[in-house]
C-alpha cells in the first residue's frame, strides 16, 4: 500500500516510513533516484562521497569540497585513493573499502587516522553503505578529531582528577592537626581523617555510619545544635562551629571548625563536610588571658589606692573605683583626651606640667614620682593632695600606655592638720590643767599652812595658856597663906588641867578623827552628825543604803573632809539648824547628797568662795574630787535651800 | 609705895593666873584687865596705872603694836611685854617698841614681879607719872 505520504518531493526518508532507511524506497526511475540522492547527499551535513563499484568518485556533496577544500573536477571520476593527491591512499581506507565492505554491506564508525597535508592530524569516522541495487557506494567521512581531542583531553583530565583525587585523599587522610570528615544528609559519618581520630579519639571503624552528632556535648544535643548547624549551613552555604565537643573518652575539647553542605552536580545534598581544628588550648590561653585581663581590671578596679591607665592615644583607658572621685566632675570620661581632662581638673601651671609628665613617660618609659603634691582644684573648691607615680606599661592591645597609681594624702593631710590643732588644743588644755593643779597645789599648801597655823595657834593660845596657868597656879600653891587659899588654887589647878585634857584630845580627834579608821561610811555620817550638832548646833538626819564601804582609807579622808566642809558651809550660810544626809553605793562609786531647806545660795558664787575661813573651801573640795575621778554637784537657788551631791569612785584612792 | 598694873591678856587662865601672882605682892596692886589690844585701848584713859603688862598674841593688834599704841598717847609709860614664844625676834621688836623688858611665862610667879619692881625701881621711872597719893 502506497498511502498519501509517499510524496517523492518530501527528502525525509524516515517520514513515511518510521523505522526503514528511506533509501530503499527510492524514486522509480534512476535519474530520478540520482537526482534525489544527490539532492539527499548535499544537504548532509556529513562529507559524503558516492562511488562507483570500482571505487571511482562518481559525486561529492558540498561539504565534502567545503571540509577538504577541493573542487568537483579534482575529484569526480577519481579512484578514491587519489583523491587529494593520493593522500587518501590509506591502508585503513583500502581494507575498508576491498575487504570489510564487500562482506558487510554496511560498516559504520570505521575511523581513519591520518595526517593529511594541509590539514594536519585528523581522525575520520568513516560510515560505508553498499547500495548494491544502484551499483554504488556511499562513503560519509565525519571529521571527529576534535571529538576525539576532547575525549582524550576529558580523559586525560579524568586521569589527573583522579591522580588529584588520590592525592587530595591522601592530604586529607595525612591532615592530623584538623579533624575532617563527612556526612550523608542524615549526618552519618561518611569519611574520617586520622587528625579526626587523634582529635577525638574513634578509629574510623568506630565511626562511619555513626551518627556525627556524638561530638557533640549532651547539653549541645538537647539543645538542638546539630540540626541548627545542618541547617544553617544548608541556608548560608556554611555553618560556623565553635564549641565544646565530647571525646570518646568523654573529655571535652574546644574545637573551630566549618560545616559545609556536599552536593552532588545537580544541586542534590549528598551530606556534609566538616572541619574540625582543636583549639582547646588556645581557648584555654584565652580564657585565661580573659581571666588575667580580668583579674588585672579587677586589681585596678578594687586598688586601696587610685588607678588609671592612659592608652597610647593620650586617651583616659581605664579608672579604678577609687580613682573615680578625683574624676568627678568630668563626664563623660573614659575615651576623653587626657590633657583636656587634666586642664578641667587643675589649674595652670600644674596641668600642664603634668600633661609634660604623662607625655614623657608615654614616650620614654621613665617613670616618675611626686611624693607630695598639694594644689588647688580647678573644678571644685578644695585644696587636695596626692602622692602619685606613672609608669609605661604595655596594654592588652599590645601598645604603650601610662599607668598612674596614687593615694589620695588629702585626708591625711587633713587629719594631720587636725591633730596638729588638736595637739595645741591640748597643750593649752594641758597648760591650763597644769595652772589648775598647781593653783590647787597652792591652795592646799595654803590650806595645810592655815590648818597647821591654826593648830598651832591653839596649841599656843589655848592649850599653852592653860599649861602657863597650871604652872603659876602650883607654883603659887606652896606659898598659900591659909589652907583655903590652898585649897582654892588646887581646885583651880585641878579644872585647868582637865580643860587642857579636853582640848588636847579635841585638838587629836579634829586632826585625825579616830571614826576614819572604820571602813563604814555610815560610822563617818553618824559622827560627823554629832559633832556637828555638838559643836555648832546642826540637826544632822543620816541614812544610809547599806552596805555602803568605803576600802580606800584615803577616800575616806577625802570625803569626810568635803562633808565636814558641806554641812559647815550649811551651818555658816543656810540659816538653818537641820540637814539631811542620805548616802548609797551606785556599782562603783559612793554617793553621798546632802540636803538642807535653808536659804540656799547662787551656785556661781561658790567658786568665787574659794578656800580659807578655817579649812578647804567648796571649790577646792571639787578640784580634789575631780583628780580622784569624782565630782561634786551643787544644786541651789536663793529661797529653796541646797542640795549638794558628792560622787567618790571606790577606786578613789588607787588614782 | 604700891605700883599700879594694867594687863592686858585674852585667855582667862592666864588674867587668873596674873590677878593671884600679883595678889601675893603687897606692893603691887592690879589696876585693870584689858582681854584684847581693843579693849586697852579703849579703858586705859579711864584706868591710872604704872605699868602695862602686855602678852604678845592677842586676837587682832598683838601686843607689841599695843605697847607702841600706848607709849605713842602716853610717852615714858612703862611696859613689858610677856609671851609664851621665846624667840629672840618678838624681845627685839619689843625693845624696839619701847618696852622695857621682854618676858616668858615660864616662871613667871617669880619673874613678873620683880621686872615689874626693876622697871619701875630704875632707869625709865623717872618717866612715870606721878602716882596718885
Amino acid at each position: 500500500m502506497v498511502s498519501a505520504a509517499h510524496d517523492p518531493m518530501d527528502p525525509r526518508p524516515d517520514h513515511a516510513h518510521p523505522g526503514e532507511p528511506g533509501i530503499r524506497h527510492a524514486p522509480h526511475s534512476d535519474a530520478e533516484g540520482r537526482h534525489y540522492a544527490e539532492a539527499i547527499v548535499d544537504t548532509i551535513r556529513e562529507a559524503l562521497l558516492v562511488l562507483t563499484p570500482d571505487l571511482r568518485v562518481q559525486t561529492a556533496n558540498a561539504r565534502f569540497y567545503e571540509v577538504f577544500e577541493t573542487r568537483p573536477d579534482e575529484t569526480e571520476g577519481c579512484l578514491v585513493y587519489e583523491l587529494g593527491g593520493g593522500q587518501w591512499d590509506l591502508p585503513e581506507l583500502r581494507r575498508l573499502l576491498e575487504e570489510i565492505l564487500p562482506q558487510d554491506s554496511v560498516v559504520e564508525g570505521y575511523e581513519v587516522a591520518h595526517a593529511f597535508e594541509g590539514l594536519g592530524e585528523r581522525v575520520v569516522r568513516l560510515n560505508a553503505r553498499r547500495l548494491d541495487h544502484l551499483q554504488l557506494i556511499l562513503l560519509a567521512i565525519e571529521d571527529i578529531t576534535a571529538l576525539r581531542r576532547a575525549e582524550r583531553e576529558r580523559r586525560e583530565a579524568r586521569e589527573v582528577l583522579g591522580q588529584s583525587e588520590e592525592r587530595y585523599r591522601l592530604l586529607v587522610e595525612g591532615v592530623r592537626e584538623y579533624a575532617i570528615f563527612s556526612m550523608d544528609p542524615e549526618r552519618r559519618i561518611t569519611t574520617w581523617n586520622s587528625g579526626a581520630a587523634l582529635i577525638t579519639g574513634y578509629a574510623e571503624g568506630e565511626v562511619l555510619g555513626r551518627s556525627g552528632d556524638l561530638l557533640f556535648t549532651e547539653e549541645d544535643r538537647a539543645a538542638g545544635a546539630p540540626e541548627a548547624e545542618a541547617a544553617t549551613a544548608l541556608a548560608e552555604g556554611q555553618a560556623a562551629d565553635d564549641r565544646w565537643h565530647v571525646r570518646k573518652d568523654d573529655s571535652r575539647f574546644w574545637a573551630s571548625g566549618i560545616t559545609t553542605p556536599l552536593r552532588a552536580p545537580g544541586g542534590r545534598l549528598r551530606g556534609f563536610a566538616k572541619v574540625l581544628r582543636d583549639n582547646t588550648e588556645r581557648k584555654r590561653a584565652e580564657e585565661a588571658l580573659l581571666r588575667s585581663r580580668d583579674t588585672f581590671l579587677n586589681l585596678i578596679q578594687n586598688a586601696p589606692f587610685g588607678v588609671y591607665l592612659v592608652d597610647a592615644g593620650f586617651r583616659l583607658a581605664q579608672v579604678s573605683a577609687g580613682a573615680q572621685k578625683v574624676f568627678s566632675t568630668v563626664r563623660p570620661l573614659l575615651g576623653r583626651d587626657f590633657a583636656e581632662v587634666l586642664r578641667i581638673i587643675w589649674p595652670e601651671p600644674f596641668a600642664t606640667e603634668a600633661i609634660g609628665r604623662f607625655r614623657h613617660t608615654l614616650e620614654t618609659g621613665e617613670s616618675y614620682h611626686a611624693a607630695d603634691t598639694t594644689e588647688r582644684r580647678a573644678d571644685v573648691d578644695e585644696v587636695e593632695s596626692y602622692d602619685w607615680q606613672i609608669e609605661r606599661v604595655t596594654l592588652p592591645d599590645g601598645q604603650f600606655g601610662v599607668v598612674c597609681y596614687f593615694y589620695d594624702l588629702t585626708e591625711l593631710r587633713r587629719a594631720e592638720a587636725a591633730v596638729r590643732r588638736l595637739n595645741e588644743t591640748l597643750e593649752a588644755r594641758v597648760a591650763e590643767r597644769t595652772r589648775e593643779v598647781r593653783a590647787l597645789a597652792a591652795q592646799l599648801t595654803a590650806a595645810e599652812q592655815a590648818e597647821r597655823h591654826r593648830l598651832a595657834e591653839v596649841l599656843h593660845d589655848d592649850l599653852q595658856q592653860q599649861l602657863f596657868g597650871l604652872a603659876v597656879l602650883l607654883n603659887l600653891l606652896p606659898g598659900a597663906a591659909t589652907p583655903e587659899e590652898q585649897r582654892e588654887l588646887h581646885v583651880r589647878a585641878t579644872q585647868t588641867l582637865a580643860e587642857a585634857t579636853t582640848l588636847t584630845r579635841t585638838l587629836a580627834t579634829e586632826l585625825s578623827p579616830p571614826v576614819l579608821t572604820s571602813n563604814r561610811l555610815g560610822d563617818l555620817l553618824r559622827w560627823l552628825a554629832e559633832r556637828k550638832r555638838t559643836v555648832h548646833g546642826l540637826d544632822v538626819d543620816v541614812e544610809v543604803d547599806e552596805p555602803c564601804v568605803v576600802p580606800d582609807p584615803d577616800a575616806r579622808v577625802l570625803l569626810y573632809r568635803v562633808l565636814k566642809e558641806v554641812l559647815f558651809n550649811v551651818v555658816k550660810h543656810a540659816g538653818t539648824d537641820r540637814a539631811r544626809v542620805r548616802a548609797w553605793t551606785e556599782r562603783t562609786r559612793i554617793v553621798v547628797r546632802v540636803e538642807d531647806e535653808g536659804a540656799g545660795f547662787d551656785p556661781r558664787a561658790l567658786d568665787a568662795r574659794g578656800a580659807g575661813e578655817d579649812s578647804f573651801g567648796l571649790a577646792s573640795m571639787r578640784e580634789r574630787l575631780k583628780l580622784v575621778g569624782g565630782h561634786f554637784e551643787v544644786d541651789a537657788a536663793p529661797g529653796r535651800g541646797t542640795r549638794v551631791i558628792v560622787v567618790v569612785p571606790l577606786g578613789a584612792g588607787e588614782t | 609705895m604700891v605700883y599700879r598694873i594694867f594687863i592686858v591678856e585674852d585667855h582667862p587662865v592666864m588674867r587668873d593666873a596674873y590677878a593671884r601672882v600679883l595678889a601675893r605682892e603687897a606692893d603691887l596692886e592690879l589696876a585693870g584687865v584689858a582681854a584684847s589690844a581693843e579693849e586697852a585701848l579703849a579703858t586705859f584713859d579711864g584706868t591710872p596705872c604704872d605699868l602695862v603688862v602686855a602678852d604678845v598674841s592677842l586676837p587682832g593688834m598683838d601686843g607689841i603694836r599695843l605697847v607702841e599704841r600706848l607709849r605713842a598717847r602716853r610717852p615714858g609709860l612703862t611696859a613689858l611685854v610677856i609671851s609664851g614664844y621665846e624667840e629672840e625676834v618678838y624681845a627685839r621688836r619689843a625693845r624696839e617698841a619701847g618696852a622695857h623688858a621682854f618676858l616668858s611665862k615660864r616662871g613667871l610667879e617669880r619673874t613678873l614681879p620683880e621686872a615689874i619692881r626693876e622697871a619701875l625701881g630704875g632707869e625709865g621711872s623717872g618717866d612715870l607719872q606721878a602716882p596718885p597719893a
